[in-house]
């Protein structure tokens, strides 16, 4: 408020200077044409009069410049230079928001190997458990299968050995079967038959 | 088919009625006849068997073959058995009424089996030992197999008094089984 008052007292002074200056002119124009001429002899081709009027002139245009030219180019400037500072602004905060995710992300990536390691880790441990539990119980089973094999190669064995004299036993006795056939007589026969009556004992 | 349930009925029946009369061992060896007739002649036992004959016939030829050989108690009693349509039961009825009989003379049946025929003697000596023995008379039955090699054997009751060499034998193949499997 009190720069819009400032402003228009000032451009007013400068109307009012600028008429004064133009008018000034003028009339110091119209009383130094000896000046002037004194001047272009010495090589100054300069119109004092004239200059002052043009002076005041442009004081007397320069609101009007103001406002035409001055103005909106400043308000244009002003606002170039919000949009930038806002677009600056807005990319700084950009730039913050990407460095404040980048920094969660790294954060983020950091936890999540740390906890992808941590169950890598628990999964090694528990494979490495499991393995060893694996092994174990095929360990176990690997004995319990030979010692059963062994058993049962013994117990087949042994049966294989009974087997073998029992058919020896069978074989020696139809050997015998048939000497003592061959060699029973009458005689001997009678002889047996007569051993067994006179031996022979009833259990009551 | 052979019921011996009915074969039993008839024996003990005949046993009694030949005990009665005194005839007993007559009828048994009348009974054991015909038993050994249908045993020995085919076309004698698949006549009196066949259904395709009747009683009357099956009556007439037996009266015919056995009427002048067998005792009247014998021959009726066959012959009732013929229309009763048991002559399948005839042998039956002879090994029970023998079996009667035994039991009435408290006679023990005794199967004597030998490698070679035994001699009088022999027999006269064996059935003596086993009277003395089992304090029991003796009936002998006596049958010959060659596959003992050797010696005698005597089944009675449920006894069995092995002196063949097959079975000494077989005793000792037992003997060294068993201790095989001891050793096993």
């Amino acid at each position: 408020m009190s720069t819009e008052k400032k402003s228009s007292v000032s451009t007013g002074a400068a109307f009012v200077a600028g008429v004064v200056l133009m008018v000034g002119g003028m009339f110091l124009r119209s009383k130094t044409e000896g000046l002037k001429e004194s001047l272009e002899k010495m090589g100054l081709p300069i119109d004092l009069g004239m200059t002052v009027a043009v002076i005041g002139v442009f004081l007397i245009l320069f609101p009007v410049i103001q406002f035409f030219f001055i103005t909106p180019l400043g308000d244009a400037i002003n606002d170039r230079n919000n949009t930038l500072e806002q677009t600056f602004t807005e990319a700084e905060e950009l730039r913050a928001e990407m460095q404040k995710m980048r920094a969660d992300y790294e954060a983020q990536l950091v936890r999540t190997e740390a906890d992808a390691r941590a169950t890598i880790q628990a999964e090694v441990k528990k494979a490495q458990e499991l393995g060893a539990s694996l092994r174990a119980e095929a360990t176990k089973r690997a004995d319990e299968m030979i010692a059963k094999a062994e058993q049962e190669i013994s117990a087949e064995k042994a049966r294989a050995i009974n087997d073998i004299r029992v058919h020896v036993v069978d074989l020696s006795l139809a050997a015998a079967e048939k000497i003592i056939g061959e060699n029973m007589t009458t005689d001997r026969n009678r002889k047996l038959v007569e051993d067994f009556i006179n031996g022979v004992e009833v259990s009551a | 088919m052979v019921d011996t349930r009915v074969a039993k009925r008839y024996a003990q029946a005949l046993f009694e009625s030949a005990k009665a009369k005194g005839i007993v061992a007559e009828v048994e060896s009348d009974f054991h006849l015909i038993s050994d007739t249908l045993h020995s002649d085919a076309s004698f036992r698949e006549f009196l068997y066949s259904p395709q004959y009747g009683r009357e016939d099956k009556q007439t030829l037996l009266t015919a073959v056995f009427g002048k050989n067998v005792n009247v108690l014998t021959l009726e009693l066959t012959k009732l058995m013929l229309s009763k349509q048991r002559e399948t039961d005839i042998p039956g009825v002879a090994s029970e009424f023998t079996r009667l009989r035994r039991d009435s003379e408290k006679i023990v049946h005794a199967v004597v089996t030998s490698t070679e025929v035994l001699t009088a003697d022999q027999k006269a000596a064996l059935v003596s030992r086993l009277q003395s023995q089992t304090g029991k008379s003796i009936e002998a039955e006596y049958k010959v197999d060659p596959t003992f090699i050797g010696g005698i054997k005597v089944s009675y009751d449920d006894f069995v008094l092995d002196g063949t060499v097959k079975g000494s034998l077989s005793k000792l193949r037992e003997h060294l089984r068993h201790d095989l499997l001891k050793q096993a």
